[in-house]
């Protein structure tokens, strides 16, 4: 009798399966997408109170958003209603325009003396007719540009699904001009307003770097006529230097984990990549080999760093194992590949590439080696990837002047750090700021 | 008992054949045997030909097709001094050849309409900046014959909100497929209800 069940039993099955391959559906593939920006409408911010700064959150946001080629922020006058509120939405009329997301706003001042405001914003997606987000954030009437960014950010966020880089900041070497010698290390926001000095000298800064933290610096000075290895912190402006070598102590690199600068020290000879641990204040040597060793960077997971050597005959990128300490040479393709950086997600490299005698910025994917050429620009240096890994800023000439200029990191859309006057060199892009 | 079981036995097996012969397990087209078949094939070669001038009587249509057929076989003549006899089964023939090139022309037919679709899902979907990272999201679509979209449903989500969203707007933005006029028998096996499944690709 069981033989008979389950002779039962396995027909059932077989016939379970021939009824599912009769019902089963017709499938569709969709591997690609538009790169087509998606059209924002920001409804420009209430003025109940005369508030004339409702303007300036609306300009700020409104650029931000459009920096990078992802969206297009309709102009007011081409809206078919200004609604003030959520009830007064038709979103008819804005599908009407073809627009996907709506942002509305206002400005509540509780107190003029105290300069206090309040803004609440929502965040619409037209197309679905839902709200996406309800956000509120509490600032001072004379810091309306870094009240704007954060919105940005939360807007971005919310559509993208990747962090907003509105709110972080670049750091770069700047000189008046090409043949000054008064240099000085800058901060300024990611669309070149508020610069600050931190540092300034006659003798030339170099690659400057941020703490996992964001809060302090590390970079090269030669002001003691050598180079030397300092760090800073942002907001006090304490600065010390490491021990310093003998020979070349350059490139410092913060680690992930906030506890080691790695850098290149050349007291045996020959440039070596070392580590400075900061809380034994001791340098640890990592590589060792009579070719140069120079520009280490940390992959954001804290256990691999990328430099370049050029221990092959042409400067190449390596990847050396912290645990391990094996040596791995990342790029074959060209003869010069230089300045590494990996992309937060450890998937890319973003590194200066030689191609027919041109300087570019390159990517390539870690898992199939391939390598894409991002910029069309000559001389172009030192690459720094934004937080997200959407962006790259770049060093580059424009008109005879050094210049920031930034591409995102599928190549297609171009842009130049504005605002920026004079010679700029060495960007270093700032973590996700709180 | 042993009676019991033997009933048993063959009803099983009855029921079972029965099941499976509504799930079309044994593949046998019933149209072929039916008679009235040959009574609708004018209208389904109207219905294949849609642009043919529907003045025409559904009778020259047949004879549009005998003169193909005859191209490779008979001459025109043949067909004219035929039988009535010679002229069903002359059909029956028409039929069956009409059928085999469905059969094919069913294949062409759906990678022809899946195109369409696809071109416009694609046309309209914005990838977030992390559809990179090998995400895949599976929606399921409900049509209506003119194309219009009436249901969707996340069968498989990727686990990204952004991405997840991006998918759902862009088949929200084309809200009705345009061009997807095919026969209804068509539209009903494979367009009324279909998986999109988004899977972006460097």
């Amino acid at each position: 009798m069981k033989k008979f069940y389950s002779a039962c039993l396995v027909l059932l099955f077989l016939l379970s399966t021939f009824s599912t391959e009769v019902l089963s559906q017709l499938k569709i593939e969709i591997t690609q997408g538009t790169k087509e920006p998606l059209k924002i409408a920001i409804i420009p911010f209430n003025r109940a109170l005369g508030l004339s700064e409702s303007s300036v959150l609306y300009k700020v946001i409104s650029k931000d958003l459009e920096s990078f080629g992802e969206f297009i922020v309709i102009p007011p006058d081409s809206m078919l209603s200004l609604p003030k509120s959520e009830d007064e939405i038709f979103y008819r009329d804005w599908r009407l325009i073809e627009v996907d997301y709506l942002v509305l706003g206002s400005i509540q001042n509780p107190s003029i003396e105290t300069k206090d405001i309040n803004v609440t914003y929502s965040l619409f997606d037209i197309t679905r007719q839902k709200t996406l987000y309800r956000g509120i954030i509490a600032g001072k009437t004379d810091s309306l540009r870094i009240l704007a960014h954060n919105i940005s950010d939360r807007i971005y966020e919310k559509i993208k699904g990747i962090s907003g880089i509105f709110s972080t900041k670049i750091l770069y070497v700047s000189k008046p001009s090409f043949l000054s010698d008064n240099y000085s290390l800058k901060i300024a926001d990611i669309d070149g307003f508020n610069d600050i000095s931190l540092f300034s000298s006659t003798q030339p800064i170099l690659s400057p770097d941020w703490s996992p933290d964001g809060e302090q610096i590390a970079y090269v000075s030669f002001e003691k006529g050598r180079s030397s290895i300092f760090i800073q912190e942002l907001f006090s402006g304490k600065r010390k230097s490491l021990k310093i070598q003998p020979g070349i102590n350059s490139s410092p690199s913060w680690s992930p984990n906030g506890r080691y600068i790695a850098a290149v020290l050349s007291k045996e000879g020959n440039p070596d990549i070392f580590l400075y641990d900061l809380k034994k204040d001791k340098w640890i040597q990592l590589t060792d080999h009579y070719g140069i060793d120079t520009e280490p960077t940390w992959a954001s997971n804290g256990k691999k760093l990328l430099f370049t050597s050029n221990r092959s005959g042409t400067p190449q990128l390596y990847e050396i194992n912290l645990k391990s300490k094996k040596i791995r040479r990342k790029t074959f393709e060209g003869s010069y590949n230089a300045r590494g950086r990996y992309s937060p997600d450890n998937k890319n490299l973003i590194f200066i590439h030689r191609q027919s005698g041109l300087f570019h910025v390159a990517s390539q994917n870690l898992r199939t080696g391939k390598i894409k050429v991002l910029t069309e620009t000559n001389l172009d240096e030192s690459p720094t990837v934004s937080p997200n890994g959407n962006l790259v800023i770049y060093a580059t000439r424009k008109e005879d002047r050094g210049v920031l200029a930034g591409i995102t990191i599928d190549g297609q859309t171009k842009f130049l750090v504005p605002s920026i006057l004079g010679e700029v060199r060495e960007p270093s892009w700032s973590p996700l700021l709180k | 008992m042993n009676n019991y079981y033997a009933g048993f036995t063959v009803s099983t097996f009855l029921h079972l054949g029965l099941i499976l012969s509504f799930t079309n397990f044994y593949k046998i087209d019933f149209d072929l045997f039916s008679i009235e078949v040959q009574k609708t094939i004018p209208a389904y070669i109207i219905y294949e030909q849609p642009t043919v001038e529907k003045k025409k009587p559904s009778v020259i249509n047949i004879q549009e097709r005998t003169v193909r057929e005859k191209d490779k076989e008979k001459s025109l003549v043949d067909v004219k001094v035929s039988s009535p006899k010679t002229l069903i089964s002359e059909l029956d023939n028409i039929i069956n050849e009409a059928k085999k090139e469905d059969a094919n022309n069913n294949v062409d037919q759906v990678a022809f309409f899946t195109n369409k679709i696809r071109t416009q899902i694609v046309s309209k979907w914005n990838q977030p900046p992390s559809a990179k990272n090998g995400l895949k999201v599976e929606l399921n679509l409900t049509l209506v014959p003119t194309g219009e979209i009436v249901d969707i449903q996340i069968t498989k989500g990727s686990g990204n909100e952004a991405f997840d969203r991006s998918a759902l707007l862009a088949v929200h933005k084309v809200g009705r497929f345009n061009d997807l006029v095919m026969p209804r028998k068509l539209f009903d096996i494979y367009f009324r209800n279909f998986t999109l499944i988004f899977f972006p690709q460097e």
